[in-house]
């Protein structure tokens, strides 16, 4: 569709009203037209009746008493009608005794000008009554008026007047010209009002001021006055003004509020390029200006570490789709390698058709939390290595030493010949067997592996431990470890394999569990495999704490975890857990 | 930064727009019909001197919205018609333009039509040989007229006065059968009916010959139609001049003029020779100038009209001559 031209839109409205009072004066003038047309011929008609029936009847004494000369002087007077073009008076044979213009005087009627109304002249002689007859072209009217001309009920004479319509046509004409010039006067003086109205006092005036108040609103500038009257412009423009006053209220309520906590608050337009509104916050945990993300929409994912930028992406698209994502925790990295856990929380906003309008969220940093969860998974380590310790030394030991007691005794009783001896025997078997059950409970609670050994030595250990406790093949695979991992690091992956590899023995039924290790230069990978029942990593009642101390550990290392079916024909679930490696660290051999 | 000259040429549009409204306005309330008066009425007696008019009417010259013809037989309706505003233009006699004059209607005299040398006439059976023979008579004449004056002129070149004789109004159309009719001595008239009557055996006792310059026929209009419609009046004073040479009207207008006048064509160009026009250079000299020559006929008709007793006051300036239409 065209556009309107800038001139045309300003002056459509104006014009519309121009074309149509135009239309309404032309019909008027047509019909004006008729009506004055109509009004000049009865005019002309009514004068001509009373002129002939005047002059008629005088016609009519006059001549009977002989006074020619009368008569004359009456025609006279007729003939001083503008619109009279002839006027005569007949005889009883039809020959023209008075005429208006005396050269007709004496001819017969046949020979005037008038000979075309002869045909008239008997009917109107039959009925002795006045007629007044209208041409066929309307131009002329003919008035014939008979009268007695002498006392013997036979002659007949005639007053003849014929009158011109054209003068009185003309000044209709002029009339309806003149009366239309001065309505179109009038109309295009108003249109002219109307459009100065429009553009300069009124409507386009005022729209324009109240468009500027939206302008100033948009620019957050200060807004005008509203419009004064009482109109439907002047009642927006108020409207408008109040609820840009409540606007800048409401804003600096939430900007108050924004202010005060301490999570960031996000919030844009779900459409493309819309700039993104976050809090004061974001600069604090982002550690960088909120200003950039007006020229790079995308800037705060450059602190986020490259494992958790994906998790980071598919949770903006599911809330830009209408999808509502579960919160994720995602974990900022900073240049002094410094690590802040955030977790993500978002929203999208609908409108009544179900279009998403917005989304937006809140992210709040969770790192203290973290250290919090990790310290106290220390402690809860140091206390298991201490209760571990006291069962290896102490309590083995003394089961150790009351074995070693009861197979004395179990020998003493037998050099006797009691009978007692083998229920010393049975005595001292189930001390071995419980010592070590003992010991076992003892080296799970503190893998003493770890710090002697190594991580690799302490899987081992684990895994024969499955093969024992369980009657389940398990296996380990260890490539280098980066000597950048301590004890407790080790102590955080052992814990998760430990726990991994119990619970797949304990929940899944498998014929085999294995426990691998692996690093690439950014990542070390613990994968525990198992070819039992598959587990989408979503806890049960009964391994809800386990999960929930593995996911601990995890985060304790920076880390993330993920559960994956082993294999799609044979079931079997491989859980994954990637960590971090710091920058420059190098592997050490096992 | 504001552009002081665009918003001063902004300021300047709208005033003109404003201005250009008002203007608007104001011809809307105001506007009237640009005035067209209507054609002057012009009354024409039957005359030889005149039928140059009907000509020129006839000839499509002289159309009905310029100038409305009003045919009058006798010159004292005229004055009358003219008196009552009936007629704007009418052909008038010295002595009558004096009369009607008098009477306070404004006029101008803008034509001298013709000079009467015996057009106008004094027509008496055969036992009545000259004026004298008149005392004690009855005589037609049609009062307040220019055959009043010439009666009266008649009487006083022959000592008598109008107290002398019997007078019988009539109008000018009955004065050629007046004798007959009305049992009348003698009888004042003029051109056709006094070569009717004089065909009819009529004997002329005295007529404008005898009185030169005395019985000149002008034609007046009032003033407001001067005003109104002097470039009508302009029309019909060269049509006249157009048509004042009978060898130009066509014969089926001729044989109308014949009918009116009701004389043959030789009777018509004898009544003729005795209205001699006056031509478009003679008007000057009638007519413009400080002390235009009329006035002096005007003065000497005045002087008698006086004398006679036929008006009382004095001619004054508001006997207006306007020459303007006369211009070639």
């Amino acid at each position: 569709m065209k556009p309107v031209p800038p001139l045309l839109r300003k002056i459509r409205f104006p014009l519309l009203v121009f074309l149509a009072g135009l239309a309404l004066i032309g019909n008027h003038t047509l019909r004006s037209h008729r009506q004055s047309v109509e009004r000049q011929r009865s005019n002309i008609q009514a004068h001509a009746a009373q002129v002939g029936a005047q002059i008629s009847g005088m016609a009519q004494h006059l001549m009977r008493k002989n006074l020619p000369r009368s008569v004359d002087l009456l025609m006279s007077y007729a003939s001083v009608s503008p619109d009279l073009e002839l006027g005569l008076v007949l005889d009883t044979d039809d020959v023209i005794r008075h005429a208006t213009r005396q050269q007709w005087e004496g001819v017969s009627l046949s020979d005037s000008p008038l000979k075309g109304i002869g045909h008239l002249l008997a009917n109107v002689r039959l009925r002795m009554e006045g007629q007044v007859t209208l041409d066929s072209k309307e131009e002329s009217l003919t008035a014939l008026f008979p009268f007695w001309e002498k006392p013997d009920n036979r002659s007949k004479g005639l007053l003849i007047l014929d009158y011109s319509l054209v003068g009185p046509n003309r000044i209709a004409l002029n009339e309806t010209i003149h009366e239309a010039i001065a309505q179109t006067f009038a109309l295009s003086a108003g249109s002219l009002m109307l459009w100065l109205m429009l553009t300069q006092w009124s409507t386009s005036k005022r729209l324009g001021y109240v468009v500027d108040q939206a302008r100033t609103l948009m620019l957050r500038e200060e807004s005008p006055v509203p419009l004064e009257g009482e109109d439907e412009l002047a009642r927006f423009s108020r409207s408008f003004s109040d609820a840009a006053h409540r606007f800048g209220e409401n804003e600096a309520h939430l900007n108050q509020l924004v202010s005060s906590i301490r999570d960031v608050s996000w919030f844009s337009r779900n459409t493309d390029h819309a700039e993104i509104f976050v809090n004061s916050v974001y600069g604090e945990i982002w550690e960088q200006s909120s200003d950039d993300l007006r020229t790079r929409r995308w800037g705060w994912l450059r602190k986020v570490i490259a494992e958790d930028r994906r998790h980071a992406i598919e949770f903006i698209r599911d809330l830009k789709a209408g999808v509502q994502p579960p919160p994720i925790e995602i974990r900022l990295c900073f240049q002094d390698r410094r690590m802040k856990w955030i977790e993500c929380k978002g929203f999208f906003v609908v409108d009544p058709s179900g279009q998403i309008l917005a989304v937006g969220g809140i992210a709040t940093d969770i790192s203290e939390k973290k250290n919090v969860d990790r310290l106290l998974l220390e402690t809860a380590e140091d206390e298991r290595m201490r209760i571990g310790q006291d069962l290896h030394d102490d309590v083995c030991q003394r089961m150790a030493a009351a074995q070693l007691k009861s197979g004395i005794l179990q020998s003493s009783l037998s050099r006797e010949g009691l009978s007692q001896a083998s229920l010393a025997a049975e005595v001292a078997d189930d001390l071995a067997k419980a010592t070590d059950i003992v010991r076992g409970f003892a080296q799970g609670l503190a893998p003493v592996a770890l710090e002697a050994e190594g991580l690799y030595e302490a899987l081992s250990h684990l895994a024969t431990f499955v093969e024992k406790a369980f009657a389940v093949r398990c296996w380990t695979t260890c490539m280098a470890l980066p000597d950048c991992l301590d004890s407790t690091a080790t102590t955080h992956l052992y814990r998760i394999a430990q726990e991994l590899a119990t619970n797949a023995a304990r929940h899944a039924n498998p014929e085999g569990i294995g426990i691998s290790l692996s690093v690439t230069e950014t990542t070390l990978v613990l994968q525990v495999t198992n070819d039992g029942a598959p587990f989408d990593g979503k806890p049960h009642s009964s391994s809800g704490m386990g999960l929930h101390a593995v996911r601990k550990h995890v985060d304790a290392l920076g880390g993330r975890i993920e559960f994956r079916p082993s294999s799609r024909l044979l079931g079997g679930t491989t859980v994954i857990c990637r960590f971090p490696v710091p920058r420059g660290s190098s592997s050490k051999p096992r | 930064m504001t552009n002081p000259p665009r918003l001063s040429r902004r300021g300047l549009y709208f005033a003109l727009f404003v201005g250009l409204d008002a203007v608007l306005w104001l011809a809307a309330f105001t506007w009237t019909p640009p005035k067209s008066p209507p054609a002057p009425i012009l009354s024409v007696s039957v005359w030889p001197g005149t039928e140059s008019l009907i000509v020129a009417r006839e000839m499509g010259l002289l159309p009905r919205e310029k100038i409305n013809f009003v045919e009058m037989s006798w010159s004292s309706s005229s004055m009358r018609a003219f008196g009552n505003r009936a007629v704007d233009i009418v052909g008038l006699s010295l002595s009558e333009t004096i009369l009607l004059h008098e009477l306070g209607n404004p006029f101008h005299v803008i034509l001298v039509i013709d000079n009467s040398n015996g057009a106008d006439a004094i027509i008496s059976k055969e036992n009545v040989s000259n004026i004298s023979d008149l005392r004690g008579k009855k005589i037609g004449v049609e009062v307040r007229s220019s055959g009043h004056y010439l009666l009266s002129r008649a009487l006083e070149e022959a000592g008598l006065t109008l107290k002398d004789i019997e007078l019988i109004p009539i109008n000018l159309p009955e004065s050629e059968n007046a004798i007959a009719e009305l049992g009348v001595d003698a009888v004042v008239t003029a051109e056709p009916w006094l070569t009717r009557i004089v065909k009819k055996g009529g004997h002329v006792l005295y007529d404008s010959t005898q009185t030169p310059g005395e019985f000149i026929r002008v034609l007046v209009a009032r003033e407001s139609t001067i005003d109104e419609s002097g470039s009508a009046l302009a029309e019909l004073v060269t049509a006249h001049f157009k048509y004042l040479d009978p060898g130009l009207w066509p014969k089926e207008i001729f044989e109308g003029i014949l009918r009116r006048e009701g004389l043959s064509a030789a009777e018509f160009n004898d009544s003729l020779s005795r209205a001699t026009p006056f031509s478009r250079s003679d008007q000057k000299a009638l007519l413009s100038g400080a002390a235009p020559e009329l006035m002096e006929n005007f003065g000497t008709v005045m002087r008698h009209m006086k004398s006679m007793g036929l008006v009382s006051g004095a001619l004054t300036e508001d006997l207006i001559i306007n020459d303007s239409l006369i211009s070639p």
